[in-house]
């Protein structure tokens, strides 16, 4: 029993030791002493005399280099003259901006989701942007109304949405099993139905096996080409046509999409784990050569790090687009949400507090702004380190691709096309070709959930009836049965309504 | 006689493959995640999304994991607040457990109604948010070993175990003179290693997969333990709206090295704790 005491003495000891480790004074990789650092070499600057102004930013995004990596973020505190604290949060990203909002510690400038968003804009925490536009003439002169509205809550201007991107989803083919079993490219919508049953029955890889399907995807996101045949969008969506609002699911032409649909599926032809699939699960099998028809955007297939992957696993493969097919309906390759915003950005009320914080903000998000320096430090990195400029076009040098956080740092995006042809020079016939795909435009981001319903119990009950009627579980005579229970039961009328007003206040509706 | 021997025989490869069966059932899965880790994910590609055997060996994963400038910090950081966070909750539980286990404690019944409480109601994110900020928690490792230094059911758990050792070792120790402290530290305290191994085992899982306190109260980058730092070279965006054209998906051998990286540490240690698991409790203490 006496070995007790020097093992107890042993535990305390190990405590102390542990615990002075726990210290303050862990050399920090992250921030603040190399970016003073880095400010004692802006003294010829004129912005010497000041002090630089701290500023903390929170942003979601799977994160970026700390400062001392990071030349983005040195250069825009050197060139600012700022001191910014930067986190980038990778998971639970709206519950810390709770905590931090309810614990009285805001950050000057955060992204936000567009349900916070409403909540925060509503319970007065956020500051109008409105009046400080004319302090961002780069903003200004670049955000148009249709781009505002997309920041804006029952009209007042509580965010800064990042700018849109351009459509980059299309139909995609194994042009090579086309080749082989002497096929045509699909146009429409009974020519793809031949060529996915001749995929799935016609052993397209040749090696003697069923072991292939026509198309794969993810969930009903896998037919996006076949509703937009039809002429509609998937379930859910809000969209205009003849003046009059028009929600997919309840459209006429949905109905027919969704015959079509499930004659495929009763036909073999669609991977029958399209529900269960994730993330890349369906650009992975159809690399393997499980399927032979995917709908997806070209960063998932033509990136050249892709096309080297599946290059590698049969170098005889090779996807290409196809057009939009042709159907009954107005032949669109699938929607395109007007609303849309990659994310936005808010700034606390509370900030109005100190004038000196919110200028060095409202600084900030204008220099990343506009075509100047500023917004190509953010998308392209440093002049002569990352990129050149030749005839006044912007010139990758190899040392852009350590930059692949880059899009992080662009705190209201860019300009999208610009962008993408000096970033995926390789890849411009795709990108134009997915751009210019007719879509139907539809309005979902703009409209908010009414006030007393959950909005995702309707899209998982939608969601749930909809996969009933393509895997023939519940007839397609039940579905005006299944329209009934989405306006008693979950309260559609509201919906519509709160889209009526608000298409009609943002003039899109007469 | 040879009959039964051959019945014996017969028995015992029965038991002993219906045995080896279920150790493989059990090793095969991490066996596979080893072997995922270790291919070039083409080959696992190529190969329908599943392999046993790899064909071709690739450090890669590992490589990616292991050069990254902030994963020397996230060890450390785990390591610290393992071995010091586990040392404070077996201190504090055992310090609150004890005394609890002894009924002639006044105020015994409301502690103890109180300590229940908290296993079933919680203050929430943001209450609780603010208490670690009132502190001057906030950004330090002290953050991920405070909060929840007590866990509720481990106490309870340590407490049964208390009350399980004869009174007359107790009263033998004041016979002799100890004090309650004495009696604590020489006498219960070496009869408890079982207990505080399976506990101390517990908490410390629990600090090595330490996450969600980190993401909630540190934010300085230098600070992140190990899990948040995998989980940030792991994660693409989370947002479903933004996409991140410039990034890569990260392949499934990566995600298998971070398992490998985060599991061997805490299967290394488990060999040398599990000697108390099998030790009886009152080994030589009392006799008759």
């Amino acid at each position: 029993m006496k070995k007790a005491i020097p093992v107890l003495l042993m535990m305390v000891m190990l405590v102390g030791v542990v615990l002075a480790g726990c210290g303050d004074n862990s050399p920090s990789s992250s921030g603040k002493p190399s970016g003073q650092a880095e400010r004692g070499d802006s003294s010829k600057d004129s912005n010497a005399s000041k002090e630089p102004v701290e500023i903390t930013v929170m942003l979601s995004g799977p994160g970026v280099p700390d400062l001392d990596k990071n030349p983005i973020w040195q250069q825009l505190s050197n060139d600012l003259n700022m001191d910014m604290e930067l986190n980038v949060i990778a998971s639970e990203y709206d519950q810390q901006l709770n905590v931090k909002m309810a614990g009285g510690t805001p950050p000057d400038l955060f992204n936000i989701g567009k349900v916070p968003l409403t909540e925060m804009g509503r319970q007065g925490l956020l500051l109008d942007l409105e009046p400080y536009l004319d302090d961002m003439p780069n903003v200004k002169a670049l955000y148009d109304e249709n781009l505002l509205n997309k920041g804006r809550v029952d009209g007042t201007l509580y965010a800064l949405p990042k700018r849109a991107d351009i459509p980059m989803d299309s139909l995609w083919i194994r042009k090579d099993w086309l080749e082989r079993l002497d096929l045509e490219m699909p146009t429409n919508l009974e020519t793809f139905k031949e060529v996915a049953l001749a995929f799935t029955n016609e052993d397209p890889d040749g090696n003697g096996k069923a072991d292939t399907y026509g198309i794969t995807g993810t969930a009903l996101y896998t037919f996006a080409p076949i509703f937009g045949a039809y002429g509609t969008g998937g379930p859910g969506s809000y969209a205009i046509k003849g003046g009059e609002l028009v929600y997919t699911t309840e459209d006429p032409a949905f109905r027919e999409a969704l015959s079509y649909i499930a004659d495929l599926i009763a036909a073999g032809v669609v991977d029958p784990e399209i529900m269960a699939n994730k993330g890349t699960d369906d650009q992975q099998k159809a690399f393997q050569g499980k399927a032979g028809i995917l709908f997806r955007g070209w960063g998932e297939l033509v990136k050249d790090s892709y096309v080297e992957q599946y290059k590698s696993i049969n170098p005889d493969a090779e996807w290409v687009q196809v057009g939009a097919l042709e159907g009954p309906g107005d032949n669109y390759m699938s929607v395109w949400d007007l609303g849309r915003t990659p994310n936005r950005l808010a700034i606390p009320k509370s900030l109005e507090k100190s004038p000196e914080k919110l200028e060095q903000v409202l600084e900030l998000l204008n220099y990343v702004t506009g075509d100047g320096k500023g917004q190509n430090i953010v998308n392209y990195g440093i002049e002569g380190t990352h990129y050149k400029v030749e005839n006044g076009e912007v010139v990758p040098l190899p040392a852009m691709s350590d930059l692949d956080y880059s899009w992080q740092m662009q705190l209201t995006a860019r300009d999208e096309l610009a962008y993408l042809s000096v970033k995926f020079a390789n890849q411009k016939p795709y990108i134009a070709f997915a751009q210019e795909q007719p879509r139907l435009e539809v309005y979902d981001s703009f409209i908010p959930v009414p006030q007393g319903v959950v909005a995702d119990d309707k899209t998982t009950y939608e969601t749930e009836e909809i996969t009933k009627f393509i895997y023939g579980r519940r007839p397609l005579g039940d579905y005006d049965q299944f329209i009934e229970t989405l306006y008693k039961q979950f309260q559609l009328q509201l919906y519509l309504d709160s889209a009526e007003d608000t298409l009609t206040e943002l003039g899109y509706l007469q | 006689m040879v009959k039964t021997g051959m019945v014996d025989r017969l028995v015992l490869s029965f038991i002993y493959g219906t045995l080896i069966l279920l150790s493989l059932s059990v090793l095969f899965p991490i066996f596979y995640v080893v072997a995922v880790s270790l291919t070039p994910f083409e080959e696992v590609l190529r190969n329908g999304g599943f392999i046993v055997v790899p064909r071709a060996i690739t450090w890669e994963a590992y490589r990616i994991f292991l050069t990254n400038d902030r994963i020397p910090d996230a060890y450390q950081v785990t390591f610290i607040i393992t071995v010091a966070g586990t040392l404070i909750n077996l201190v504090l539980t055992a310090l609150l457990a004890y005394p609890l286990s002894k009924p002639r404690l006044p105020g015994r019944k409301i502690f103890l109604l109180l300590i229940v409480f908290t296993m079933l109601f919680n203050g929430g994110i943001i209450p609780t948010y603010l208490i670690v900020k009132a502190t001057g928690l906030l950004n330090t490792l002290w953050a991920m070993m405070i909060p929840n230094a007590v866990s509720a059911f481990n106490l309870l758990i340590m407490k049964t175990f208390y009350e399980n050792l004869p009174e007359s070792l107790d009263e033998a120790a004041k016979i002799d003179g100890a004090g309650e402290v004495r009696t604590l530290v020489q006498i219960v305290l070496p009869l408890s290693m079982p207990i505080m191994a399976t506990i101390g085992l517990f908490y410390s899982v629990g600090h090595w997969n330490e996450f969600f306190q980190a993401i909630m109260y540190v934010s300085d980058t230098a600070k992140f333990p190990l899990q948040v730092v995998l989980r940030g070279i792991l994660s693409r965006s989370q947002s479903v709206e933004e996409l991140s054209l410039e990034e890569t998906m990260p392949t499934e051998s990566l995600q298998m090295a971070a398992v490998i990286l985060t599991a061997v540490p805490i299967i290394v240690v488990y060999p040398f704790i599990q000697k108390h698991f099998t030790q009886g409790v009152l080994l030589g203490s009392i006799k008759g």
